[in-house]
């Protein structure tokens, strides 16, 4: 069956799996994790430069060429904050492209969607091609996509906790609701989760933490990347109604014995 | 014993040329304080972005400069002139999600 291309603020992706950078045992993991997740964008965070120990190895000499930088504004918690990690992330990475995260508590890491929006404003009249990182909250979507955000990426649950989709019927309104892509962006634990983020109608599904937190990391990037091949082509297949009692699969005529 | 006393003297030579570079090097003419990435940071006199690179043994490449909260254009580094009491932000890409 034929998809329609993965395309985000006219650019092309090949996969609709999006990987993050973060957490991981090493780099020489990290990169294998990417090859078999077959994603072509991955998430990076903006730090300071270690400027005392200059020995550590770049991150960057361990991400293919052909991979696709998204920078994020994690770690921030105003708006301004956030527009200024951004500038300084297109500026290391040459596109105007970021992952825009403003946080708005610091145990849950739920996103202070005000901020959020207003940060969203600010950047898209900058030139940004904004990816703002929200709340499973249809009218935070629809008021980010109104503030020129080029996807909407609502949380299926906590950062990093691994719970799955704690609202898929949230995640079904926000997919009917957004003209923009829209992105399940964290709480996904494992490849079932993945699947279900694509069944639910979701464009896309970022992780870092189900990947680079698993026993198996390199293993369990390849399961996700087939999980999001799945529920990507179950959404596409149309399922079949829930029913309350069985439907027969084999012929009710001609059973030996009547 | 010996090689406690040994270990001490080195010790202390070496920390009484550290003092005799860092005044030679510095001395009077270190008039130049900035804020580099959140600390205090000496240079003995006024840098471009790109000599303060050099000097860091900062590839250029890899990552982005703020100046007094403005961003630093690549292609700048060789003019923009950090003096004192300016504030430096230098950062890169590390692991996130």
């Amino acid at each position: 069956m034929t998809d329609s291309p993965f395309v985000i603020a006219g650019r092309t992706f090949k996969s609709r799996l999006i990987v993050g950078t973060g957490k991981y045992s090493s780099h020489a993991v990290m990169a294998q994790a990417h090859a078999a997740s077959g994603a072509d964008m991955v998430t990076v965070a903006v730090r300071r430069v270690n400027i005392s120990d200059r020995s550590k190895e770049s991150l960057l000499d361990y991400i293919d060429d052909s991979i696709f930088l998204l920078p994020n504004t994690a770690g921030c918690y105003t708006a301004d904050d956030a527009i200024r990690t951004a500038r300084l992330g297109r500026e290391a990475g040459l596109s105007n492209w970021v992952k825009l995260e403003v946080i708005g508590d610091e145990r849950t890491l739920f996103p202070d969607n005000e901020a959020l929006i207003e940060a969203t404003r600010v950047l898209v009249k900058d030139g940004f091609i904004v990816l703002p990182y929200t709340n499973d909250d249809p009218i935070a979507c629809r008021k980010l996509e109104d503030a020129g955000a080029s996807a909407v990426m609502p949380l299926g649950a906590p950062i990093g906790s691994g719970l799955g989709i704690q609202n898929a019927n949230n995640i079904r309104i926000i997919r009917e609701f957004s003209k923009v892509p829209m992105i399940v962006d964290a709480g996904v634990g494992t490849a079932s989760d993945a699947a279900l983020a694509m069944e639910l109608g979701a464009d896309g599904v970022l992780m870092n933490t189900a990947i680079a937190g698993a026993e198996k990391p390199v293993a369990m990037a390849e399961a996700m990347k087939h999980a999001v091949i799945a529920g990507r082509l179950a959404y596409l297949s149309g399922r079949i109604p829930r029913k309350m009692y069985a439907t027969a699969s084999s012929p009710l005529e001609g059973v030996v014995g009547t | 014993m010996r090689a406690y006393l040994d270990l001490l003297e080195e010790r202390a030579v070496r920390s009484i040329r550290k003092d005799f570079h860092h005044s030679t090097r510095c001395g009077r003419v270190c008039h130049v304080t900035i804020t580099l990435n959140g600390e205090r940071f000496e240079l003995d006199s006024p840098l471009t972005v790109a000599a303060l690179l050099t000097k860091l043994d900062i590839d250029p490449r890899r990552v982005a400069v703020e100046h007094n909260l403005n961003i630093v254009k690549r292609q700048t580094y060789p003019e923009v002139l950090i003096g004192e009491g300016d504030s430096v932000e230098i950062v890169n890409f590390v692991g996130g999600g």
